[in-house]
């Protein structure tokens, strides 16, 4: 890191990636589930991760969302090689700054919607009624206020997945990791689920999507096609969206993090 | 931290009522029995301790048999079948020491008693003199007491032996056979309801006899199986209680083949036995524990293979390895802790219940209670650590992809 950052020029590279391999199994069976990705992705993107099944697009999602690590290459999150970084300061950033939304909404099913949508906030210290109102507050903006109370297996697909993504948002994270977040539903549900997006990009998050559906696509500024572990085609298909001021940007954050930490 | 574990955990036990139900129950017959021993164990040691207390600990008590030589079993109370090395000479020898007042022989011997009517019970028959019944404490309820004008064939019976025999404790004058040759009741002792007492014999279902006719009994020998020594004055106990020990030691031609007991080395050495019981069955009792905390630890582990999505979710939103580790922890913990409080609940009940029946108080003490406890806090730890382990170190991506 150089002293030049400490002058806040946007847009930061928010991830890097240098020559990140994954391999899987042991001896003759080894398969390369990430072999040599090189990637810079800035504050404000919204990256659109395409290519067919077993190209290594999950794999570099959970790499991405610091829940494995890769083999060889180095990973810098704001300019921070994440190999340095403790296994708890790892989870804070996942608690904190990185907001996960599966396809398959992954909710907890013996837990009622709102504390589902707490359940990021309760690895912090803070009253329980306060985690509440937050809680609440995020399924408002969702229009799911009136399911609070609700059991997941009592809500359809469209609304579980918007819990799930009330979730992601619940801490307000600088990065959203998607995966396939609308291979479950139906078109309308879907699209739904695109504009909520597509809001929270607005509102200056880091968003990375996997998904198969090219229709999808037109919500992001940059799509990438992978192929065997590789990135095949980079093209950036908007301008970024500068993050507005009020945000406070995740560098600043996960220095004062680490600071913390160490 | 600690109290949104605690709700995740209460949370996961409600889940699983049933499964929740049948482990605390393993964890409160573990905590009940190991508890239950221990009370009525070191009730049965105070009971004793009580006896020397209103002795006011003027006592000594010369028993056959070598101090440092404890055998399971070789004191039992019941072991009238044991040979005994003290005699009628030793009698002799310690009463006429110094600063001594009186010295109660007990002669035990085994046999029946008999009335004419063929009514009959087995019981502990004492041959002794009229000082057993200051030494013992005892109370003579009608009648009298064996003593030196009384005749050879006259008998004192326990107040419960008369009434398992005669149906009615006013006994007198009944005549009854003893081993077998014609008594005739002079006498009957109160119940002392104390069972387990310092001379370990049953004194409520006793007959009592003169030294003489037991010796009559055995071919004119005085087998004894203990002498309860009274002194005068308290403050030389020990100073008399070694002048004993030199006076016997003279008489046995330099064996110590008998022991001497001054104040409450008398309460400890009767309870030889009953520790050594009590050690035995607090083993079983530990056994059981450990049974149920295999229980609890299966329990854990179907819960951690049955949550590793959970597991993964959690970690994906921010868990460290040590938040997953306590949500399980806790959680083993919830149930030793309930089971133990039950447990420890449950064991006094049954211990009051057992010891109403006994005649003797089972001990309420912060050490049992606190020991009850620490065990099944132990059981939760030890039992709950392997599993809440295995769920920290679960790979995040192993447990999303499960099921997926």
């Amino acid at each position: 890191m150089t002293k030049k950052k400490t002058t806040a020029p946007p847009p930061l590279p928010v991830i890097e990636l240098a020559d990140l391999t994954k391999l899987y199994g042991h001896d003759d069976t080894i398969i390369h589930a990430l072999d040599g990705i090189n990637l810079s992705i800035e504050e404000g993107e919204f990256v659109a991760i395409m290519g067919p099944s077993g190209c290594g697009k999950t794999t570099l999602l959970n790499i991405l969302g610091l829940l494995d690590t890769p083999s060889s290459g180095q990973y810098a999150l704001a300019g921070r090689p994440v190999a340095e970084i403790s296994h708890r300061t790892r989870a804070r950033i996942r608690a904190e700054q990185i907001g996960f939304i599966f396809q398959s909404f992954n909710l907890l099913p013996r837990m009622n919607v709102i504390d589902n949508v707490a359940l990021p906030l309760s690895y912090k210290r803070g009253f329980r009624h306060k985690v509440l109102s937050r809680a609440s507050k995020m399924l408002r903006t969702f229009e799911l206020q009136e399911r609070e109370y609700y059991m997941p297996s009592q809500l359809s697909g469209g609304q579980l997945q918007r819990v799930a993504i009330a979730r992601a948002l619940v801490n307000g994270p600088s990065i959203i990791l998607a995966d396939e977040p609308t291979g479950n539903l139906d078109s309308k549900s879907s699209e739904l689920i695109m504009n909520e997006l597509r809001e929270i990009h607005r509102a200056g998050n880091t968003i990375l999507m996997v998904t198969h559906n090219p229709d999808l696509t037109t919500y992001a500024t940059r799509i990438l096609h992978m192929k065997d572990g590789r990135i095949a085609r980079d093209t950036k298909t908007k301008k970024t969206r500068k993050p507005r001021g009020k945000k406070r940007s995740l560098g600043s954050h996960l220095k004062k993090m680490i600071k913390e930490d160490s | 931290m600690i109290r949104e574990q605690f709700r995740i955990a209460t949370q996961n036990l409600r889940a699983n009522r049933t499964r929740t139900l049948l482990t605390t129950l393993g964890i409160v017959i573990g905590v009940a029995s190991i508890t239950l021993v221990l009370a009525l164990g070191e009730g049965v040691r105070q009971a004793v301790g009580q006896q020397v207390d209103r002795l006011s600990g003027n006592v000594i008590v010369v028993k056959p048999g070598n101090k440092e030589a404890k055998s399971l079993g070789a004191f039992s109370p019941y072991n009238t079948a044991m040979t005994t090395t003290l005699t009628e000479r030793d009698y002799r020898t310690v009463s006429s020491i110094e600063n001594i007042k009186e010295v109660a022989p007990v002669m035990m011997l085994s046999g029946s008693v008999r009335d004419d009517a063929g009514r009959y019970d087995d019981v502990s028959i004492i041959a002794t003199t009229e000082s057993l019944v200051r030494a013992l404490n005892l109370t003579v309820r009608s009648g009298q007491f064996i003593d030196n004008q009384t005749d050879r064939d006259t008998v004192v019976l326990g107040q419960q032996l008369a009434i398992n025999l005669f149906g009615t404790d006013e006994a007198m004058g009944q005549s009854l056979l003893v081993k077998g040759r014609p008594h005739t009741v002079i006498g009957v002792v109160k119940n002392t309801r104390t069972p387990i007492n310092l001379s370990g014999i049953d004194l409520d279902h006793a007959a009592y006899v003169s030294l003489d006719s037991g010796k009559s009994f055995n071919q004119g020998i005085a087998q004894i199986q203990q002498l309860t020594v009274q002194v005068s004055d308290v403050s030389k106990l020990s100073a008399t209680a070694k002048n004993i020990d030199q006076a016997l030691l003279k008489n046995h031609a330099g064996e110590q083949d008998y022991a001497v007991l001054a104040g409450y080395e008398v309460a400890n050495y009767s309870n030889d036995f009953f520790s050594s019981l009590v050690l035995v069955t607090a083993i079983v009792s530990a056994i059981t524990l450990i049974v149920s905390g295999i229980g609890v630890m299966n329990i854990m582990l179907v819960g951690v293979t049955e949550r590793t999505r959970e597991i993964g979710i959690r970690k994906a939103l921010g868990a460290t390895d040590g938040h997953i580790m306590g949500q399980f922890l806790v959680e083993a913990l919830i149930m030793c802790i309930i089971g133990g409080v039950i447990g420890i609940m449950i064991a006094y009940l049954l211990a009051f219940v057992i010891a109403s029946q006994l005649y003797f108080q089972p001990t309420v003490s912060w050490q049992i209670i606190t020991t009850g406890f620490g065990l099944a806090l132990a059981v939760g730890v030890i039992f709950g650590l392997y599993p809440a382990l295995k769920a920290a170190r679960k790979d995040p991506i192993d447990a999303l992809r499960q099921y997926q």
